[in-house]
């Protein structure tokens, strides 16, 4: 495999300490996220809870199918026997293409976010302020969420431009000429990946503005200021998992990159012995790991604190309908 | 900031005298952006060439500028309210609002904290 994620297969010896580590190992950004979500949860997140109704059934379904889908995947790679029976006729991609499926889910998730699609009912009156896909949200969210894509767009773009094309001519080789003929390879997050990851993320912005667009079109109900933090709020979560699903896949891009740094050759050089080459990043190795594995905890936090204000309003909304 | 039709007087007029009210009162600023015609005309239930006829009446009295491509904003000249000042108004209104803070309070506040800046000044 030439992610990052080692594939274990579940033998029955396996003892409980193994599978432990193995759990941790597999879904350890996701852990972290989940802790992440829960502190943000306990220390802020109260403030932020969406009213019961659709908008917090159709936030929780599309948060939980995101997550649940990524956790799906996930294990699929890391615990053959979950694999669906007909894996092995899907299309290897799929599996190799995995840096995708952050990006893909977030697609489908901010798709469903826009639910409920407002009618633009004219009510004779009429508020004076503009309202554009960027009318309900914070300048801070924009400029989070410009930073992540730029900061994809410039690592897979130096990723790619270090790319060289392999045997079957796919730009996912990455080369340490020793000199004399010799070299050594490996995979890297070249343009074979990078091409599709950037036509997916091109489609997540063009979704985020589309689906922000549906949420401000509408003309603001008589309950004015409900009406306003409603939309301010849907707009918040629409940008975090959108903000999450990239720092997840640019998580997943800087331990690609960790995995390539580790490359080490040898060779016989004569007379003086023997010579050994590694990348000129491979110093960066430990970093672009840890770097990665963050980023992409900061991303699962993102989609747990979604999910969080949109489940637990229910919850409580439900204690007092009992009560 | 809200804008309501009513009685029997033509659509574009009462436009016309609401907006030219709140810019004399100076809740629109000198240069703030207002809602697109195609917008207004929406939310208000009326065809958009009735408040194209209200903007344009408006930017002949010279209340608003219209751009290509930069929207309709309320003319520098027009009111006297600086925009930062109204943004900043409406920023301390909504952190009373949200902090249960009174108009009565947040007045009082205001004008002791006017009166220190001068004395400073």
């Amino acid at each position: 495999m030439y992610f990052t994620t080692s594939t274990f297969i579940l033998y029955g010896a396996a003892t409980m300490p193994d599978l432990v580590a193995l759990i941790w190992f597999s879904f350890r950004s996701i852990i972290i996220g989940l802790a992440l979500a829960v502190v943000w949860w306990l220390a802020r997140g109260r403030k932020s809870r969406l009213p019961a109704g659709l908008t917090a059934a159709v936030t929780m379904t599309a948060t939980s199918l995101a997550l649940a889908s990524i956790l799906y995947l996930n294990a699929a790679i890391g615990f053959s026997v979950l694999r669906p029976p007909l894996s092995e006729h899907l299309p290897l991609w799929v599996f190799e293409m995995r840096i995708l499926w952050a990006l893909a889910i977030g697609i489908l998730a901010v798709a469903l976010l826009a639910i409920p699609i407002g009618a633009h009912t004219p009510r004779g009156h009429a508020s004076l302020t503009r309202r554009t896909p960027f009318s309900f949200g914070r300048r801070r969210w924009f400029a989070g969420i410009t930073t992540i894509v730029g900061t994809i767009v410039t690592v897979s773009a130096l990723a790619g431009a270090a790319s060289e094309p392999d045997e079957e001519g796919l730009w996912r080789n990455y080369t340490v000429d020793a000199g004399s003929s010799i070299s050594f390879g490996t995979r890297i997050y070249g343009w074979y990946y990078s091409v599709p990851a950037l036509i997916l993320l091109a489609a997540l912005i063009a979704v985020i503005i589309v689906a922000l667009w549906l949420i401000a079109r509408p003309s603001l109900s008589t309950n004015h200021d409900d009406d306003v933090r409603i939309r301010h709020l849907r707009t918040r979560n629409i940008l975090a998992i959108a903000s999450g699903a990239l720092l997840i896949h640019l998580g997943s891009i800087f331990t690609s990159l960790s995995n390539t740094a580790l490359l080490r050759g040898g060779a016989d050089i004569g007379e003086s012995g023997w010579g050994s080459w590694t990348t000129p990043f491979a110093a960066m190795q430990p970093a672009l790991l840890y770097v990665g594995l963050a980023i992409a905890a900061l991303g699962y936090a993102l989609w747990f604190g979604v999910l969080l204000s949109a489940a637990l309003t229910r919850r409580a909304r439900a204690d007092t309908d009992q009560s | 900031m809200m804008i309501s039709l009513a009685g029997s007087a033509p659509a574009a007029d009462q436009i016309s005298d609401q907006i030219r009210g709140l810019i004399a009162a100076g809740t629109l600023a000198a240069g703030e952006r207002i809602p697109s015609v195609r917008q207004l005309a929406k939310d208000l239930g009326v065809a958009p060439g009735t408040v194209a006829k209200a903007y344009k009446a408006l930017e002949s009295e010279g209340h608003l500028r219209t751009h290509t491509g930069g929207g309709t904003r309320v003319s520098a000249t027009a009111s006297a309210t600086p925009l930062a000042v109204v943004e900043a108004a409406r920023i301390l209104a909504d952190t009373s609002l949200r902090s249960g803070v009174d108009l009565e309070e947040t007045t009082r506040v205001l004008r002791a904290i006017w009166a220190s800046q001068r004395k400073d000044n």
